[in-house]
């Protein structure tokens, strides 16, 4: 019980202080009383006893505060009085405690808000139990120039029924679908996944249940919701369960709906990475499952064995898939070992985490190092406040330690105040933070994953808490060492009068100020380089004519559209609509948009072998090519009556016809999709134009192997493009009412101008771009204020030195130099240190670059002129108050 | 003697003993320090008070208001079970200590 009694004694002594003190009083006057009571039995007089008495309790109060001390309170007492006193200190610098507190708010709120992002994306593990034993599989065909690829379904299935390494396989394959029967018809993203999905996740529906292996099989039209879209669908997902709704115009049963926290595929997955809106199973065919060495499209998750490692895993993984390879059917064996004697069937087994972090890594690393430096730079700052104030300090300080203040006291004092300033400014910045997260999140690139899951949760709490407490250290203990050191000093010189800093103590403030421009130079040349590539970005020639160019995602379900002449009517129906409405020039219809290709294809050329690489097919209707404005090196584009001739044409890029055709004249060869194998039943198809190379991304300078082809029977799924005499947007609504007159029941995807589409395809440059160009300009404001301060404070050390040089007739324009001179040296000293570390770590960006060298000469000349004009600037305010020193008052003052 | 001379820790270890013979408040334990050192050691308040709160802090003894005769509060300090089992370990020691460094100290010289 001893424990419980020691408890109630600290309680007593921290919350009933007026007792414990008024029971100390009593003891000790207790004490005198008896003593003096001795004292008289001995024959003194009452006086002379009572005299004695209290002389053996001399500096009652002593022995009070030491009893006190004994009870443990004492901390508590001097806290609470550091903390009044830091506060009625910072009252009377308001200038200097509001600078502080909006510097620190900045710096801690800029890092909680990044931290958080690059936190959930790059650290946190995943919302799914025992999430560590999950791992990515994937196939590789590097015969075929696919090194990396998802799985084909039969080499899936091999690898599902026979590994010895997995608890659980399963895998899934994001597809696009049009959802009728609840609300307006509309394109969603369906996962088709496995039975499996929901064991290797271990993720059971919130309402209702999974679909099981049975269902599976038997393709029962069955579907589980994703809770956002089942809220968005029914508002309330309770009611979803047992609905139907329409995909691709065929009924399906609602069975669940998952958990809120639950968002499948993870956004930015190398493939199939955009989240799905429902999951259907897979009920693949008999067709799907025969080997065809065809089709890797099916992404595979795992759930490791205990004890088993990703990388046993993979050995296990890639002996199966030898097996696959060997027991290919004899036909396709044949036509490996003709053709492409060095084919091999790869396999990769990697954490899962890692499937996605992969691309958004490094920008997000360089992006919490540069706030990092933002609030280093902003510590410096504070920290030279802290040391400008603690001069003037100096005095009040040395008198304290003259009067009995231990060092650690007056130290304790010191760090009290930096906390109140930091935990001020923490708590602002903890506030900036949480507003400015959504904007963070709306302006995020599309590719960064796991965005739903960003929030103020217990890991950035405590990351606030870390600095929070972690910077007043910092800012402190420098100056604090200092101060001490030289008080005690000077209390033995007994210096009185004006007390000037010492030359260590002007090293260390100009030395912050120096690292400070350093380190903003360099954040400065980082964005500067940024923005500079950035800005070629925007204006690279895609490879077509972007303005006045709309585009609109138009699928047709294979339910209603089953036959090849069904889709080729209604989309040359469609156009020829559409070329009939005022303003427009040309229409035809691809595939895919040309940056964005999603078939990739290898090609046989007539005599010349295959090539390497994948080729990036589109297929073409009406004048798909003169509508994108793509620019023909020579022959002819595709026309509309290409489609209905026997003769099967294409146009290739320039690219592709220097790759397989460096010597020759490409028009009149012929091509065929794949291997030129005596099975590939595939026609021959005749080159009639070169076109110059469409950029994939606006940031890519590689080549571009495209082939432009008249439409398969297969394809369905086509951007109907319009290219207009005027601004297009205008003619949405129109060209939405000219597509329902063809068929009412079709759902209208959003319609875009090319003009955006390649804007926001620089979405994740943009946001970099913006935050690494706000962070340096941070970084330059607070190097700003750090000089600023310095400046000031040593103008004003210097008063009534300029004071006299004045009154003895000193050139004005002398002193101002004086000051602006001192500005520059400080700067200058910054940049140039800043322009050689820059010049060692920018080659960092150069992953992120466009067009852009990491030593970039513009840049380079460009970026250190704004931080010394800023220098400058910041040394006009103290120099002109240098120069107006009025030397009577100056004199005075001292 | 002045407290400061005693080795540290040992006026704890007088005040436990003490206390182990009967409850009583701070005077009569100065009084009583003093009568059993043979007037060697006087213990002033100043010592004396904060070592006793220090104890009751430790748990090892513990106080209890009483009305005196002469209507006076006063506080009785008492030995707790947790004290006495410190009474007999800081004995123990004292006694090893003690008898260590009177070997040293008191060897006639060879």
């Amino acid at each position: 019980m001893r424990w419980i009694r020691k408890i109630r004694l600290r309680f007593r002594s921290l919350f009933e202080r007026s007792r414990v003190e008024g029971d100390l009083e009593d003891e000790l006057r207790d004490f005198v009383e008896r003593e003096m009571e001795r004292q008289i039995a001995t024959g003194l007089s009452p006086e002379e006893a009572r005299r004695l008495a209290l002389s053996s309790l001399h500096g009652a109060e002593r022995i009070k505060e030491e009893c006190r001390d004994a009870r443990g309170i004492r901390w508590l007492d001097e806290t609470l009085g550091d903390l009044r006193f830091a506060v009625r200190t910072l009252q009377r610098a308001p200038v200097f405690a509001l600078t502080v507190i909006a510097a620190l708010a900045f710096c801690i709120g800029a890092n909680t808000a990044i931290f958080s992002v690059v936190d959930t994306v790059l650290f946190r593990p995943l919302p799914f139990p025992d999430q560590q034993r999950l791992v990515s599989v994937t196939e590789g065909l590097p015969a075929f120039g696919f090194p990396v690829t998802p799985f084909a379904i039969p080499d899936y299935l091999f690898v599902a029924a026979n590994n010895r390494s997995f608890e659980a396989t399963a895998t899934y394959h994001t597809e696009s679908y049009e959802i009728s029967g609840a609300g307006e018809p509309r394109r969603v993203k369906a996962a088709r996944v496995t039975a499996s999905l929901f064991h290797v996740m271990q993720v059971e529906p919130l309402i209702g249940r999974a679909f099981t292996q049975e269902e599976d099989d038997s393709a029962k039209q069955v579907v589980v919701l994703d809770y956002g879209f089942a809220e968005s669908l029914f508002a309330e997902p309770k009611r979803a369960l047992g609905r139907a709704i329409h995909l691709d115009r065929k009924p399906y049963t609602v069975i669940g709906i998952m958990p809120r926290s639950f968002s499948f595929p993870i956004r930015g997955l190398r493939f199939n990475g955009d989240a799905g809106d429902l999951f259907i199973p897979v009920s693949w065919s008999k067709e799907d499952r025969r080997q065809s060495l065809n089709n890797f499209d099916y992404s595979m998750i795992a759930r490791l064995r205990p004890n088993v490692t990703a990388k046993q895993a993979n050995a296990d993984v890639r002996a199966l898939l030898k097996r696959v390879a060997e027991d290919y059917p004899p036909e396709i064996k044949a036509y490996i070992q003709q053709r492409m004697p060095n084919f091999t069937l790869e396999s990769q087994t990697i954490p899962f985490r890692e499937e996605f972090t992969g691309d958004t890594r490094r920008p997000l690393l360089l992006l919490l190092g540069a706030v990092g430096i933002v609030l280093f730079i902003g510590c410096a700052d504070v920290a030279n406040l802290m040391f400008s104030r603690m001069v003037g300090r100096q005095r009040e300080f040395a008198l304290r330690s003259a009067l009995g203040a231990g060092s650690w006291r007056l130290a304790r004092q010191t760090i009290t105040e930096g906390l109140v300033l930091s935990l001020t400014g923490g708590a602002i910045g903890f506030g900036l933070a949480l507003w400015a997260l959504p904007l963070l999140i709306r302006f995020a690139p599309d590719n960064l994953p796991r965005l739903n899951e960003v929030g103020l949760n217990w890991r950035v709490t405590a990351f606030v808490i870390t600095v929070t407490l972690a910077t007043p250290l910092f800012f402190c203990l420098a100056p604090l060492l200092n101060t001490i050191h030289s008080a005690l000093a000077s209390q033995f010189r007994g210096e009185g009068r004006t007390i000037t800093q010492g030359k260590r103590q002007r090293l260390l403030m100009s030395g912050g100020v120096v690292v400070q421009f350093s380190l903003a130079f360099v954040l400065l040349a980082a964005a500067g380089l940024l923005m500079r590539s950035f800005l070629k970005a925007i204006e690279a020639d895609p490879g077509f004519l972007r303005e006045h160019l709309i585009s609109v995602r138009i699928a047709l379900p294979n339910a209603v559209y089953s036959k090849s002449a069904q889709v080729s009517s209604f989309f040359n129906g469609l156009l020829s609509r559409l070329n009939t409405l005022p303003g427009v020039q040309q229409t035809g219809a691809v595939s895919d948009l040309p940056m964005g290709s999603t078939s990739n294809r290898v090609y046989s050329f007539e005599g010349h072998g295959i090539t390497r690489d994948n080729v990036n097919t589109i297929f073409c209707v009406g004048n798909a090519l003169e509508s994108l404005g793509v620019r023909l090196v020579r022959g002819r584009l595709l026309e509309p009556a290409d489609e209905f001739t026997k003769q099967h044409v294409a146009v290739i890029s320039e690219s592709l016809a220097k790759r397989m055709l460096p010597h020759e004249d490409p028009i009149g060869r012929h091509v065929k999709s794949g291997v030129d194998a005596p099975m590939n039943t595939d026609p021959w198809v005749t080159i009639v134009g070169v076109v110059k190379d469409v950029k994939e991304r606006l940031t890519s300078n590689s080549p571009r192997l495209q082939l432009f082809t008249t439409r398969e029977d297969w394809v369905n799924d086509m951007n109907v493009l319009v290219r207009t005499s005027r601004d297009p947007a205008w003619l949405a609504g129109a060209i939405r009412r000219e597509v329902n007159r063809v068929d009412p029941s079709l759902p209208v995807a959003k319609l875009e101008t090319l003009d955006q589409i390649l804007d926001e395809s620089l979405s994740a440059e943009r946001f970099r771009t913006w935050l690494f160009g706000s962070f340096a300009l941070a970084a330059l404001f607070l190097a700003l204020l750090g000089i600023a301060g310095l400046l000031a404070y040593n103008a004003e050390q210097r008063t009534q030195e300029f004071g006299v040089r004045i009154a003895l007739g000193a050139d004005r324009r002398h002193l101002l130099l004086l000051v602006l001179k001192q500005s520059l040296r400080l700067s200058g000293t910054g940049i140039a240190i800043g322009l050689i570390t820059a010049m060692l770590v920018t080659r960092a960006l150069s992953a992120l670059l466009y067009n852009t060298s990491p030593l970039d000469t513009g840049t380079f000349l460009c970026v250190p002129l704004i931080p010394a004009l800023v220098a400058l600037a910041a040394g006009m305010f103290p120099a002109w108050r240098a120069v107006h020193t009025d030397p009577i008052t100056a004199l005075r003052a001292s | 003697m002045k407290p400061h001379d005693l080795v540290q820790g040992t006026l704890s270890l007088l005040i436990l003993r003490i206390l182990a013979l009967e409850p009583m408040h701070g005077w009569a334990l100065s009084q009583r320090l003093k009568q059993m050192s043979r007037d060697v050691l006087q213990v002033g308040p100043g010592s004396l008070y904060p070592a006793l709160h220090k104890l009751e802090h430790e748990g090892w003894i513990t106080a209890e208001w009483t009305i005196s005769d002469t209507r006076r509060r006063v506080k009785y300090y008492s030995l707790t079970k947790e004290g006495r089992k410190q009474l007999n370990e800081r004995t123990a020691d004292w006694k090893r200590l003690s008898g260590a460094i009177s070997a040293i100290v008191l060897a006639t010289r060879g």
